[in-house]
């Protein structure tokens, strides 16, 4: 009852989510999306491509690579490692033979071999076989997890559930098994069911055949042994039990696992925990279900389809100002974002993993980009920079789109998170930079005399750091050589208007300690890094790394606010 | 000789015709490329964060220290800015040991003597072995009118990037001849493309370019040559989608595109048909 009523639960919770998921990828948009984005277009798209890749010997091949190489055999995976590859392999399989040769026996087993039996040679053995093998790759997941540093700190609590509930399904397996086995209550109902025994030298010499042969544990003392009964016994045996029934030695989890729990058996016994371990075990499976489209089982289905896709989508384009994707693409955007894993190792090769340690942190990672994706909307204004700063990090050199095993196409993820804070307002820490410091000044009607006051320290010496900069701006004597070979300098008629401060004017400024007012100039922003101005100075000023180390400054100075860097002071 | 191999972040995915091209004319050559798992070099986080730039740039010199090979990289920015760190990184300024001690939690160090950095153009021109690339030119593309684009980060500040005379250099030209073509001066040659304004002030960003490309196409040039993944996406890309709007088309290409035909690979080798503007003063080469 209990049995029928929890699966049914768990189908029509899995039918509804997956219903619900599959509309999000016809529905959703993300990035930019005009009307041919709409449901019916990316139905019509998905069609279209299935068609096209049924009926042509070159799409048929991509199928069957997407499916077979990449799906089944999982050969992105073993380009990033073999012993992740084996790991995966070994829960793939392990989980994959398990459902559809032990939960759905009776479904396909039972039909394909006559006289199968679960509790007979090899069947046990295999079974057996299996449960390790998802063990031990779930070993493998969790060490990974664990020592990775990358795979270690992305772990969240969603991960590590889902471990232990595969971890539950298999281990409980394996315990119902152990437990039947020694189970005096088991052989009695089964005694009972196929062998119709009252109590006798029969029935007593078949438990003891069953007690010495088979590991039950029977109540009480031992029953005593005695060639002759076991010879008794072994006839029953034969008669009532064997046709059904091989030596469950084979079956080397269970079986270990019985004779660890034997001298326990008499309060096993008492607790009835043949008959809840079953309960257990399989209200697992079925919450398994149930959790499917909303954890990440979900990978089960959405990275074969990702994977199917793979071959057919072609390079990416991250041309400025692109038309809106196609329903294809916009399918597969919204696919993807259901379909990461939190692997996460996208972030560990990810080429700007050292910048982000120091700036934009983890947000600059292409796993925590995806997972941020989700929540855009709803992100208040200091996440939303946050997002952004990691985003405006990312070099787009499509790394993580080659190595994630998924076959996500996360390059053109970035593009769409670029659209999605354009819509929603969110400057680049440039332009945000620029904002607060130029833009407002220029909207105050400052003038170039007035120092603009920004709260917070600003040590005009100690600011700039680097080898060669320390207080060089010092032995500028405004000859203006730099302000004379600069290319943005020459496009203007009025350079001094439009830009506020020119080059030289910048370092003297600096000279006076006049930081901020440098920073609020546009030359500052404006600069091309042509190093036209270093390169040409007579003093050896470096203007342009100068003119860096303004920007830089301005970027931790913004706001108003002096923010510390990481493990450093205020404007170290 | 054998370089480690540093294409930027740029070139394998925006401008795979550079990446192609270069492993191309240096396979011909017989120069080695090992690959190798590098980051970032740091060029475009240094308008961020100086830190975040020296630590970018400075592990990747690590790295190849390690494996005890010098780098070899086609972009330019990549070039200046992994230079610039090995100098920096000699010095003693708080930065820089902050990034020794950030290397040194990983196990790795950047020693002062250690590898040296080079951009293609000076393998071309000195680490070719044997003959060097005039042997091995079969192809002379005789009548060919280039205007060099030299860009900045790898020729400015002279001092810390050692390319070549600043206010004069002729190493780009010298490899142009050796090929067999001819080079046209002009008064924007050793000036910006514009590339690293572009998302941050479009409409000086495009003067720049605007001003080069005219600068280049009064010379009577057929084509501008760059040596820069950044340049080479400023002057093809971005001035195709200006559509004419940034004057007559003046194609680009890139400088191991022209050198590998001058030695015989097949234009499709050399990603030709990648470029978006369509180099005709270069097809009678084919």
């Amino acid at each position: 009852m209990l049995f029928r009523m929890s699966l049914l639960l768990a189908l029509a919770v899995l039918a509804t989510g997956l219903a619900w998921r599959a509309w999000t990828w016809f529905s959703r948009p993300v990035g930019t999306t005009g009307p041919q984005t709409g449901p019916g277009k990316r139905l019509g798209a998905l069609a279209a491509g299935l068609w096209g890749g049924l009926t042509s010997l070159a799409g048929l091949r991509k199928l069957a690579g997407g499916f077979f190489l990449d799906g089944l055999l999982q050969r992105r995976l073993f380009r990033e490692s073999p012993w992740r590859w084996a790991a995966h392999q070994a829960v793939f399989w392990g989980f994959v033979l398990l459902v559809l040769f032990h939960a759905l026996q009776s479904q396909i087993t039972e039909r394909l071999l006559s006289g199968y039996y679960s509790t007979l040679y090899p069947y046990a053995m295999l079974r057996d076989i299996l449960g390790l093998l998802v063990l031990l790759g779930l070993a493998g997941f969790a060490w990974r997890r664990r020592s990775q540093p990358l795979a270690r700190r992305s772990t969240g609590w969603a991960d590590v559930a889902i471990l232990a509930l595969l971890g539950l399904i298999i281990l409980s397996g394996f315990a119902l098994n152990a437990a039947k086995i020694i189970s005096p209550t088991r052989f009695a109902e089964m005694v009972t069911e196929y062998a119709g025994l009252s109590p006798g030298p029969e029935l007593t010499s078949l438990q003891t055949y069953w007690q010495q042969n088979y590991g039950v544990v029977f109540a009480g003392e031992r029953l005593p042994v005695d060639p002759a009964i076991l010879a008794q016994g072994l006839e029953a045996h034969q008669s009532y039990c064997k046709s059904c029934h091989s030596q469950p030695q084979s079956a080397l989890g269970s079986w270990g696992l019985s004779r660890l729990l034997a001298p326990a058996a008499p309060s096993l016994e008492a607790l009835r925990a043949a008959h809840w371990l079953w309960d257990v075990h399989f209200l697992a499976c079925f919450l398994a279900l149930a959790l499917l489209p909303f954890s990440k089982l979900l990978h089960l289905v959405t990275t074969p389809l990702s994977l199917l896709v793979n071959g057919a989508s072609g390079v990416t384009s991250v041309q400025e100002g692109a038309a809106p994707p196609t329903p294809a693409r916009a399918a597969r955007r919204a696919l993807d974002l259901t379909a990461c894993t939190g692997c996460a190792t996208c972030s560990q090769h990810c080429s700007v993993l050292a910048a982000s340690q120091v700036v934009a942190g983890d947000l600059a990672l292409p796993s925590y980009k995806l997972a941020a994706m989700a929540g855009l909307k709803k992100a208040g204004p200091a996440r939303l920079a946050a997002i952004r700063e990691g985003a405006d990090l990312c070099t787009r050199c499509q790394r993580c789109t080659r190595v994630c095993p998924a076959g996500l196409d996360l390059q053109d993820l970035w593009q769409a998170l670029d659209q999605e804070m354009e819509a929603l307002g969110q400057p680049s820490v440039f332009e945000a930079a620029r904002q607060a410091f130029v833009d407002r000044r220029k909207a105050n009607g400052a003038s170039a005399a007035a120092p603009l006051r920004v709260a917070g320290e600003v040590q005009a010496m100690g600011v700039l750091d680097m080898a060669l900069q320390r207080g060089y701006f010092r032995y500028c004597f405004q000859c203006q050589t730099c302000s004379n070979v600069c290319p943005v300098v020459v496009c203007f008629e009025h350079p001094g208007q439009e830009l506020g401060l020119l080059p030289h004017q910048i370092m003297y400024s600096l000279e006076l300690g006049l930081v901020e007012q440098a920073m609020a100039a546009a030359m500052t922003w404006d600069c091309v890094t042509c190093y036209q101005c270093q390169q040409h100075c007579p003093q050896g000023v470096p203007v342009a790394d100068l003119l860096y180390e303004l920007r830089n400054q301005g970027f931790w100075l913004k706001d108003g606010k002096a923010q510390a860097r990481p493990g450093e002071g205020a404007c170290a | 000789m054998t370089f480690a191999y540093f294409p930027g972040c740029k070139a394998p995915f925006q401008l795979s015709q550079y990446d192609s091209s270069t492993r191309a004319v240096l396979g011909r050559l017989g120069v080695g490329l090992r690959e190798m798992e590098f980051g970032c070099c740091g060029y475009p986080a240094r308008d961020r964060d100086g830190l975040a730039y020296l630590y970018s740039s400075a592990r990747n010199l690590a790295l190849a220290q390690e494996a005890g090979l010098d780098i070899l990289t086609p972009c330019k920015c990549c070039f200046g800015s992994l230079s610039k760190a090995r100098e920096y990184m000699a010095g003693d300024s708080r930065s820089a040991e902050q990034v020794r001690q950030m290397l040194a939690s990983e196990g790795l160090a950047c020693r002062e003597d250690g590898i040296r950095v080079r951009h293609l153009m000076q393998v071309l021109d000195q680490d070719v072995e044997g003959d060097g690339l005039a042997a091995a030119v079969t192809r002379p593309l005789e009548g060919l009118k280039v205007a060099v684009h030299y860009g900045c980060h790898a020729l400015r500040p002279a001092r810390l990037t050692q390319l070549d005379i600043p206010a004069n250099p002729t190493i780009f030209e010298r490899l142009v001849i050796l090929c067999g073509a001819d080079t046209l001066d002009y008064p924007q040659r050793l000036e910006c493309c514009g590339n690293p304004l572009y998302s941050k002030n479009r409409g000086l960003s495009l003067a720049l370019t605007e001003r080069k490309l005219d600068s280049a196409r009064q010379s009577g040039a057929g084509l501008i040559l760059c040596a820069c993944t950044y340049c080479q996406i400023q002057l093809d890309e971005v001035q195709w989608q200006m559509d004419g709007r940034l004057g007559a088309p003046l194609p680009a290409v890139l400088l191991p595109q022209l050198v590998g035909l001058s030695l015989g690979c097949p234009p499709s080798e050399l990603g030709i048909n990648q470029n978006r503007l369509r180099p005709r003063a270069m097809e009678q080469f084919y």
